[in-house]
């Protein structure tokens, strides 16, 4: 289990992390959003103990990172990708790390057919993709056999095989007991392989939850409906205080009630529906809407579709 | 490689190692205390660290190459009665003034050892290994002296043989001389890591190391004020060159207060070094 209490980080005047307190449970994988800038790997690095925190602690079983006395076993990271001297094999690179726990050579070999380098892991790290570099660093994570993992943006640069075989991993590593804590950008791969959900935006803590939870907080989503008499029922609706677009001849987006209260009221009106759904939520656009007022680095066109997401929740 | 068969592989790796655990209770069991860090295990990483890059034997290749090289010129040009660069008197230590050129390809082997860490990310593996990280630094220092300290006697030596063979009636052999000039070469490839780890950046940490060892002792007493004269002879070199000294009279420091000299600039920056290394964000 991490730990993270009342974490905060300051470089000079920027704030990075601020006042962040988060639990990460063992047994599942955590996903931990935010958009860019928004201090994931800043509260990832402290918690590995590379950056000392302002204020706040955080612990990993209880200790913090530098109080265990084979680090290696008990935390595993992926920090940064490809972070290793492109002059040397990933073998020694290994070798190198495994030595300073007297870990087995024999350790080294298997997480090298374990990450699938074993092919090219007497060749210079210089000469890797992206995602052998990225493939190299997750068996840097797995070299102790640690009992938390922790990876700062796995699947970059990762093909569609290599982000299955990782979602694969964690899936399993979590079931095995495992704490899995992984950082992202990205909604669409979280929701695939996390089940909780750490979301900070600038430094701070926006939700604390589980990805079915937070589809559930996007209330108030539209609801389609297509009626015949679609002119009578928007009136209707009007009235009883709904807000009502016509997307199309005879089809309705109204906003501002149920789709329970939508079909009563036609009921008792007698007006037929042919058709009367709510528009799911979708994770990113739940997460747009969370993380929409904290976005430090956006293109303007990122702007415009969180303003979007932003009035159609409204 | 299916999916399901490498996810599942580290658990086959360590079979004794967790058969108890719990996920909760992560006392740490026998096997683990084991496996923790310990400084000798840390010496032995840096150990795989220098010797599996190349260009730590292309630098040690280039030092053999310039002290011997430089040994046999300096004494050909001794024996031709050329103009002898104040060494007249001394010609041991002519032959091996030959290794401060090598010294400063030793303190760049010295300060790559850091400052390639920082220029590739590697320092962020190395750190989390070893969280406390002085064994780091220190491991590295060790590491560093018993490479270079075998190839700093023998290309002493192997320069003064060199200079027995080209210098006309040749030359004496000297064991202080020998002794003098290993420590220097040493000394500038431990002020080359405590440089690199004051510094972290490569090219910052060469610029000093070539300021101090090479550039600053023969500008500083064109300068008109006194006291940056007696400062010239506590300089690294000056330093080196009187422990080689092995005529009486040309020394400008005695052997005790050289040996310290060369052990403040091979230590200090390396302590303070090791300092900032514990207290700086990674
Ligand atoms: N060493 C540093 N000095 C100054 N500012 C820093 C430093 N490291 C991070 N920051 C700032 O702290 C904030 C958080 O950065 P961090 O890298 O933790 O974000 P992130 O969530 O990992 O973003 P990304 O998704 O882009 O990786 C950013 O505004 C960044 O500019
Ligand atoms: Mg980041």
């Amino acid at each position: 289990m991490i730990d993270v209490q009342q974490l905060t980080k300051r470089y000079g005047a920027k704030t990075a992390v601020e006042e962040l307190s988060f639990t990460v449970p063992a047994g599942q994988v955590t996903g931990f959003l935010g958009p860019n800038g928004a201090g994931k790997s800043t509260t990832m690095r402290m918690i590995m103990g590379l950056d000392r925190p302002t204020s706040g602690r955080a612990t990993i079983d209880g200790r913090s990172y530098a109080e265990h006395r084979a680090p290696l076993r008990a935390v595993g990271a992926l920090l940064e990708a490809k972070a290793v001297h492109p002059g040397r094999s990933a073998r020694d690179h290994l070798l190198s790390l495994a030595r300073t726990h007297g870990l087995p050579r024999a350790r080294v070999e298997e997480v090298l057919h374990t990450v699938g380098l074993h092919d090219v892991a007497g060749k210079r790290v210089g000469a890797f993709s992206l995602g052998m570099g990225q493939r190299l660093g997750i068996g840097v994570a797995l070299l102790g056999d640690p009992q938390t993992i922790i990876l700062d943006e796995p699947v970059n640069g990762l093909d569609p095989d290599g982000v299955l075989w990782i979602r694969t991993l964690l899936r399993s590593l979590a079931a095995e007991g495992r704490t899995v804590l992984i950082s992202s950008h990205l909604m669409s791969e979280m929701a695939l392989t996390a089940e909780h959900l750490v979301v900070v935006g600038r430094g701070r803590l926006l939700a604390d939850t589980t990805v079915a939870e937070l589809i559930a907080t996007a209330t108030d989503r539209p609801v389609d409906v297509v009626s015949p008499r679609a002119d009578e029922l928007a009136h209707l609706l009007l009235v009883a205080g709904a807000s009502v677009a016509t997307a199309a001849p005879g089809r309705l987006s109204v906003t501002g009630l149920d789709a329970g209260t939508v079909g009563d009221l036609a009921g008792a009106h007698g007006i037929t529906l042919h058709e009367l759904h709510t528009e799911p939520a979708s994770l990113e656009e739940v997460y747009m809407t969370l993380t929409g007022d904290s976005r430090e680095y956006r293109t303007d066109t990122s702007r415009q579709s969180t303003t979007e997401t932003l009035e159609q929740a409204a | 490689m299916s999916a399901t068969a490498t996810a599942t592989a580290p658990r086959t790796t360590d079979p004794g190692h967790r058969a108890d655990r719990h996920p909760q209770d992560r006392s740490p069991s026998p096997r683990q205390e084991e496996g923790g860090v310990a400084l000798h295990r840390v010496v032995r990483s840096e150990w795989t660290k220098l010797r599996s890059l190349r260009s730590t034997w292309a630098t040690l290749g280039l030092a053999a190459l310039v002290a011997l090289g430089l040994a046999a010129a300096i004494g050909s040009n001794l024996s031709s009665g050329e103009p002898d660069g104040g060494f007249g008197a001394d010609p041991t230590a002519a032959v091996l003034a030959g290794t401060g050129l090598a010294a400063l390809v030793l303190g760049v082997l010295g300060a790559l050892q850091v400052s390639g860490e920082y220029a590739t990310g590697t320092i962020t593996a190395s750190l989390t290994a070893v969280p406390a990280r002085w064994p780091v630094l220190s491991a590295k220092a060790v590491v560093l002296v018993a490479v270079v300290a075998p190839l700093a006697l023998a290309l002493s030596a192997g320069s003064l043989w060199i200079g027995s063979l080209v210098v006309d009636g040749g030359l004496p052999f000297s064991w202080g001389a020998v002794l003098g000039s290993t420590g220097y070469l040493t000394a500038v490839a431990l002020l080359g890591l405590g440089t690199a780890a004051l510094l972290r950046s490569s090219a910052a940490a060469i610029t000093v190391l070539v300021a101090l060892v090479f550039v600053l002792p023969p500008l500083l007493p064109l300068l008109p004020w006194g006291f940056v004269e007696t400062a010239t002879k506590y300089f690294p070199s000056a330093a080196g060159e009187s422990l080689s000294a092995t005529v009486a009279g040309t020394a400008a420091l005695s052997d005790a207060a050289a040996a310290g000299t060369l052990a403040a600039w091979a230590l200090v920056p390396l302590l303070v070094g090791g300092v900032l290394l514990q207290r700086r964000d990674a």
